[in-house]
């Protein structure tokens, strides 16, 4: 009567041999169909602090083919939702590999009494399907990477629509440091960074920061170190010491990559972000306030961007370039540090 | 920064300073058994509030007596843990070696929560195990400055410097006209535990004017967000998914592979190895990391012991 629960594992420790479970006929809830099942309670070793229990009813657990305490696929130790996936991805298409899951009660237990096999686990629930599967896996990872390369192109950002014409960002543009060259002789802890595409997340612009400056720890802890803004395409990036920030720029002028504006280009997987020395620091709100403000921001980035060396042309890009450069040098010859330098606007 | 590793966790507040288990009295008579005020007014009492605590998260995280199996300590994330040194639960922020480990994908949430099918109606609460979420959506913005007015970008600049601390951050947006925030973390790990430490905290810092009065605001609102209903955001989403799923792809094929080759080197062999499971490896390197080194379990030889075979 009393059949063996369906247990991974990872839950059972590393003796699974000697672990002493504990009996409760019906002693809780299945966490899925509501209904009663009989509850098996254990400690993985006898110096763990931790009791694991079942939250699955076995009926549940088997249809979906997962372990009872974990809820993990008993073949990959993935979540259900990630297995469903795998199989989806290497059979090619997803019509019968969602696990069901009902709302009301009712439904549930009809869910829960039909019995067979939900989801992706029929195939992996099944010996003969799951050794076909793994057969058809490596061929489909050429396959799927061949997919994703084709569709990881850059997406496209907000457009230049009419309703952005009225905004007015000259103002956040002037303070951009757009004109400032990256050399060897740039002695500043914050930086721009612009070309940031949509799709980039800000961990990965964190992880390549601290791959070309050489340390883990590049971030200030006092203020925002790294403040990506996805809407504008732009962000920035502020170091903890002037020695860090010497090491990220000797990184980057290493690489030999500069753009046609004279910044360097930090490579992040397969894009490009430029990095310009900003001698004003930055804010969150250095890239614009509102929505269409970095909206614009991001459309005259990208433009800039495009235009390479070919400067002269029609753009606000180039004037209020311009206008930065001379405020800049004004600063520069002055020798103070700029109050906006280390002040984060809180 | 120092590493948390190479020191004992701090002792976060002394038990003189937690404030009484007895909530203030808005009722006749108390009811020992639940812990509340009874016969009198609505009985309710304020129901927000601001936490007098906060994790600090450059001296407070560090070495407890932690085993290879214990998950994070929830009195640690809310900034309030007695014990310190001496609590069985981790004191750190989670961050790569954790998201490795098996503990904290499953059923239960990184602090040994369970969680459950469905979101709570109000998306608060310990979570889902059917759907992955690592967003989390920032309310109560105004409640947590005490009514004072800021400029957007100093209010997304403080969110900033609140949220970045606890995990690797994807992406941070502040909706101004809603006065709400979404922060969605690199893994699920870190949004469960970011939502814990930031629940029912203020928004004001120590050098502003409101900042004595901060206990009358009524703290941040840290919610589980829903899906993201732009087309662009879910097409990301999709390719993200996409490569999540050819990395685990990879894992599975690699694992395969070498299941194979141990096979039939098993064959060959005629007495097998006696190797550690791939969970028992990890602690066991986790363990060597704190300075603690394995032994070999003794063999229990009790006669009531209840076999099982490991499938």
């Amino acid at each position: 009567m009393t059949a063996e629960p369906q247990i991974c594992t990872l839950c059972l420790g590393d003796s699974p041999s000697t672990v002493r479970m504990t009996r409760v006929p019906l002693g809780a809830q299945c966490r899925v169909c509501t209904l009663p099942f009989t509850l098996y309670h254990f400690k993985p070793s006898a110096r763990s602090h931790t009791l694991v229990k079942t939250v699955l009813c076995p009926g549940c657990a088997s249809q979906r083919d997962v372990c009872q305490c974990c809820m993990r696929d008993m073949q990959w130790h993935v979540s259900i939702e990630e297995r469903d996936q795998i199989v989806a991805l290497v059979q090619g298409d997803d019509t019968d590999t969602t696990t069901p899951a009902a709302r009301n009660s009712m439904m549930k237990r009809f869910l829960a009494r039909k019995g067979g096999k939900l989801g992706g686990a029929k195939v992996t629930g099944d010996a003969a399907a799951l050794a076909e599967l793994v057969e058809r896996m490596r061929g489909s990872i050429a396959r799927i990477e061949g997919e994703l390369q084709e569709e990881s192109e850059e997406s496209k950002g907000p457009g230049d629509s009419d309703r952005l014409a009225s905004v007015d960002i000259s103002k956040i543009l002037a303070r951009l440091p757009l004109s400032q060259p990256l050399t060897a002789d740039t002695h500043t802890r914050s930086f721009l960074l612009y070309n940031i595409p949509q799709t980039l997340p800000e961990w990965r612009v964190g992880d390549a920061v601290a791959r070309v400056a050489g340390a883990a720890d590049w971030r200030d802890g006092g203020t925002d170190s790294l403040v990506v803004n996805h809407r504008a395409g732009a962000g920035g990036v502020r170091f903890a010491s002037d020695a860090l920030a010497d090491a990220f720029v000797a990184g980057l002028l290493r690489a030999g990559e500069v753009s046609a504006h004279g910044h360097g280009v930090l490579r992040v997987d397969q894009f490009r972000v430029h990095v310009a020395p900003w001698r004003g620091g930055f804010s969150a709100g250095s890239f614009g306030g509102s929505r269409d403000a970095q909206a614009k921001l991001c459309v005259s980035l990208r433009r800039f961007v495009a235009m390479g060396g070919a400067k002269g042309s029609s753009g606000v890009d180039t004037k209020a370039a311009g206008r930065v450069g001379k405020r800049n040098k004004g600063r520069g010859a002055k020798g103070s540090k700029g109050r906006r330098a280390t002040s984060l606007e809180l | 920064m120092q590493s948390w590793r190479s020191r004992r966790a701090r002792r976060q507040v002394s038990e003189s300073d937690l404030p009484s288990g007895v909530p203030p009295q808005n009722g006749l008579t108390f009811n020992v058994w639940y812990n509340k005020w009874s016969q009198g007014g609505s009985g309710h009492g304020r129901e927000r509030f601001v936490s007098p605590f906060r994790l600090d998260t450059r001296r407070d995280p560090g070495t407890t007596l932690a085993g290879s199996d214990a998950r994070f300590c929830l009195y640690f994330a809310r900034g309030c843990c007695v014990l310190g040194p001496k609590c069985t639960y981790l004191h750190h922020i989670p961050d790569e070696s954790d998201a490795a480990n098996p503990l904290f994908s499953g059923s239960s949430d990184c602090f040994g929560r369970q969680k459950f099918a469905e979101l709570r109606e109000d998306m608060g609460g310990v979570g889902s195990f059917n759907s992955h979420n690592a967003t989390l959506y920032v309310g109560g913005i105004s409640g947590a400055l005490n009514g004072r007015a800021l400029k957007p970008a100093q209010i997304e600049s403080r969110l900033r410097f609140m949220f970045t601390r606890l995990g690797s951050i994807e992406r941070i947006r502040y909706v101004e006209d809603k006065n709400c925030a979404f922060v969605k973390y690199r893994r699920q790990l870190s949004a469960e535990f970011a939502r814990e430490v930031m629940m029912n905290q203020t928004l004001l810092l120590p050098n502003d004017r409101e900042w004595d009065q901060r206990l009358e605001g009524a703290g941040l609102l840290v919610k589980w967000a829903r899906d993201d209903p732009n087309p662009e955001a879910q097409q990301h989403q999709r390719q993200n998914d996409k490569k999540h799923m050819l990395q685990l792809l990879k894992t599975i094929v690699a694992g395969a592979e070498e299941k194979e080759a141990d096979t039939s080197k098993a064959e060959e062999l005629p007495e097998p190895k006696d190797t550690l499971s791939p969970f028992l490896q990890q602690a066991k390197k986790r363990l060597h990391a704190r300075g603690i080194e394995l032994e070999p379990a003794l063999k229990r030889l009790r006669a009531d012991t209840t076999e099982i075979e490991p499938r």
